[in-house]
């Protein structure tokens, strides 16, 4: 797999203990770690808070990750094991929240929208994860099967289906409105 | 076929662009970035990677590894705690 030309300037940062790296790793990927964490826990907040775990994670265990053979799947991998955990707490915590909160948000201003937005966040909050993660990277980020495939450490042929049957199921869900 | 677009999707993904996900806010920023700075700044000292040798006195860490070599003496051995 090829080498992003960044990965040197970010792997240089990391291992030369520079903090300079924190910028580099949020301009790099907070949009995408932000769309991904929502994808999974279908919050905003909860999405914000895993993503200031994550960046934790990351600088605790830099050197780690200077040494890493793929940043990005690495990286994701952090994101997904932290998003796993708060849903396992909320699990085992039976004080904690049940009710979802927004996080998709109208593309235009219009306030006829609002009710489209609200039926596509239930239908896509009803999908398997995996296919949500797959279908929330390539419409929200705008990110190819190759690109997901990358992220997530997994084959292109795995993305590709996961998109299909989220895809499937979505087309189900939202019958009425196609 | 694998990135190809999926042209039957077409109008369900156009639905779905009617929404958007929102970006992380400044402020959000501010307050991730200065928090791991912070943390960055707590945790920097010289790294040590692997091993950390240092919580073997000098003698046991020889005697390790010289346990480990193909020609090593039985004598030499690991001890191990309780014999």
């Amino acid at each position: 797999m090829n080498e992003n030309p960044a990965d040197n300037v970010l792997r240089t940062a990391l291992a030369g203990n520079d903090p300079k790296a924190v910028d580099l790793l949020w301009e790099r990927y907070a949009k995408d770690l932000l769309a991904y964490l929502q994808a999974i826990l279908c919050s905003l907040h909860d999405a914000e808070d895993v993503l200031q775990m994550v960046f934790v994670r990351i600088v605790r265990r830099r050197h780690q990750l200077a040494k890493a053979r793929c940043l990005d799947a690495y990286i994701f991998r952090i994101a997904r094991n932290e998003a796993l955990r708060l849903i396992g707490r909320r699990k085992s915590d039976s004080t904690a929240k049940n009710t979802s909160d927004p996080w998709l948000i109208k593309s235009e201003s219009n306030s006829d929208l609002q009710d489209l937005v609200d039926s596509l966040q239930m239908a896509l909050a009803r999908l398997p994860q995996t296919q949500r993660e797959v279908i929330v990277m390539k419409t929200y980020r705008h990110k190819t099967f190759l690109e997901i495939a990358r992220l997530l450490g997994l084959s292109q042929n795995t993305v590709a289906s996961r998109y299909r049957y989220g895809m499937e199921k979505l087309r189900i869900l939202l019958e009425n409105l196609i | 076929m694998k990135n190809a677009n999926q042209p039957q999707y077409d109008k369900l993904e156009k639905l779905l662009t009617k929404a958007r996900l929102p970006e992380p806010s400044p402020e959000l920023k501010e307050r991730i970035t200065a928090e791991t700075t912070r943390i960055w700044k707590q945790s920097s000292g010289p790294y040590r990677g692997g091993f950390p040798l240092s919580i073997c006195p000098p003698n046991q860490g020889l005697l390790c590894w010289l346990s480990g070599l193909p020609f090593a003496p039985v004598a030499t051995a690991c001890p191990i705690a309780g014999r």
